[in-house]
């Protein structure tokens, strides 16, 4: 499926292209001696009724309750569920079960925070995030321009997206804003939402910011949209 | 005390320890926490064709050949696109990296994964210093252990000190007017937490 976004250009004015990912497939793969590369398959190694805790026969199996258990698990292999165990399998569908493994029906959410340290900071209602780039959303030229040499090193450029024109009139507007960036030697800000907020690209997904880069020669263009969600800091 | 690495700048060899810079120890992190009705957590489990459940744990991968053997991690070994058998390329504990200067751009256009900070000794911070006055980029091949298939790395620094960036280098296409997208995209973006991006 073709994904499209609409972005101004710094006249205000936004028209809708394309974009693309951009990434480097690995150049080497791992196979056999002679070659053949193997299968990665999905296996079972146990099941519901073969856990630790079923097979001793508590939740919360004490110390002792382990000791003892051990002796009977050498001498009749009680946790092989011989009917199951190695079977390759393929696609499974994920549910949430109880602490007795029991399918449950009504959930509720909630979301912890947890500081750098690990502690828990606060215990919330998840905040859901909806995409601010597609539909009727458009990427707010911020005018913040930002010089190349003082971004590279201050915050982790980790995605890239390659913007693309979808006809002759985008052509012309994406390679203007290239120049533009070019000239200027300088990265943009681009916004989501209002112009001043992180790009969000799928709902539910994460914010990232997103800074624009172009550049050009002769009668061609590359504009970029590099994500970030961190920057160089050390840790202590 | 951890291992030192060894850089090749220039002609002269640096050492320094390197530390993982997590995320999650810059801005927090959290997790979304799921609860029955009686208020006690849930797990997520596999349910397979539709009534057998098999908690958190109950699958594996395996390896297997043509004919349905079990093949060990360790029998692998690397071979590049031409098919022909690659060589491992060392862990950079275990070497001299040499770091080769190259252009801002070429670090600009990289796709970054993983980021270490260097702890450099209080007598050394000086000799590295003297490397990076102009904003300067050196690129070296990184692998944490011994393994077929190194990444670009790249040494920076800023005010608070020096940095690997560690991902790929990538080579972005210049489009002209002839080169319409018609193409199909594109994968969903999943990063490690979902905290607020606080970063401005």
């Amino acid at each position: 499926m073709i994904r499209y976004i609409k972005i101004e250009d710094e006249n205000k004015r936004d028209a809708e292209i394309t974009f693309k990912s951009v990434t480097q497939k690995n150049t080497v793969y791992l196979a056999l001696e002679n070659g053949e590369k193997p299968i990665n398959k999905k296996v079972i190694k146990s099941s519901k009724d073969f856990t630790l805790e079923n097979l001793i026969g508590k939740t919360e199996p004490s110390q002792e309750d382990y000791d003892s258990f051990s002796e009977k698990l050498i001498s009749e292999d009680k946790e092989i569920d011989f009917e199951l165990f190695g079977k390759f399998i393929d696609k499974t569908d994920r549910i949430y079960t109880d602490k007795n493994l029991n399918p449950v029906y009504n959930v509720e959410l909630t979301e912890k925070v947890f500081d750098t340290d690990r502690n828990l900071k606060e215990e919330r209602v998840p905040n859901y995030l909806y995409s601010n780039i597609s539909g009727e959303s458009v990427l707010k030229w911020t005018g913040k321009y930002i010089p190349k040499n003082k971004l590279y090193n201050k915050v982790v450029l980790s995605s890239k997206y390659q913007i693309k024109h979808i006809n002759g009139l985008t052509f012309d507007f994406l390679f203007n804003i290239s120049k533009t960036l070019q000239d200027k030697n300088s990265f943009m800000i681009l916004g989501g939402g209002k112009g001043n907020e992180p790009l969000i690209f799928n709902d539910g997904g994460k914010p990232y910011r997103g800074f624009l880069e172009g550049k050009v020669n002769d009668n061609s263009y590359c504009l970029i949209l590099h994500l970030s969600n961190q920057e160089y800091k050390t840790i202590s | 005390m951890g291992r030192k690495v060894s850089f090749k700048i220039e002609g002269s060899l640096l050492e320094s320890e390197i530390v993982k810079v997590d995320r999650t120890k810059l801005y927090g992190t959290s997790e979304k926490i799921v609860y029955d009705t009686n208020k006690e957590e849930c797990v997520l489990s596999d349910l397979y064709e539709g009534s057998i459940i098999l908690p958190r744990g109950s699958v594996g991968q395996v390896l297997i050949d043509e004919n349905g053997n079990s093949v060990s991690r360790s029998e692998l070994i690397g071979f590049n696109l031409q098919g022909e058998k690659v060589e491992k390329v060392p862990s950079i504990f275990s070497i001299e990296n040499n770091c080769k200067k190259v252009e801002m751009d070429d670090f600009i256009s990289s796709s970054i994964k993983s980021i270490y900070q260097l702890v450099i000794d209080e007598d050394q911070i000086e000799s590295w210093k003297k490397y990076f006055t102009k904003d300067e980029v050196y690129l070296f091949e990184f692998n944490y252990r011994e393994d077929y298939e190194g990444d670009d790395a790249f040494l920076i620094s800023n005010e608070e000190g020096f940095f690997i960036s560690v991902g790929k280098s990538n080579e972005f296409e210049y489009l002209e007017l002839s080169n319409i997208s018609v193409e199909d995209t594109d994968e969903d973006i999943e990063i490690e937490d979902d905290l607020d991006f606080s970063m401005f």
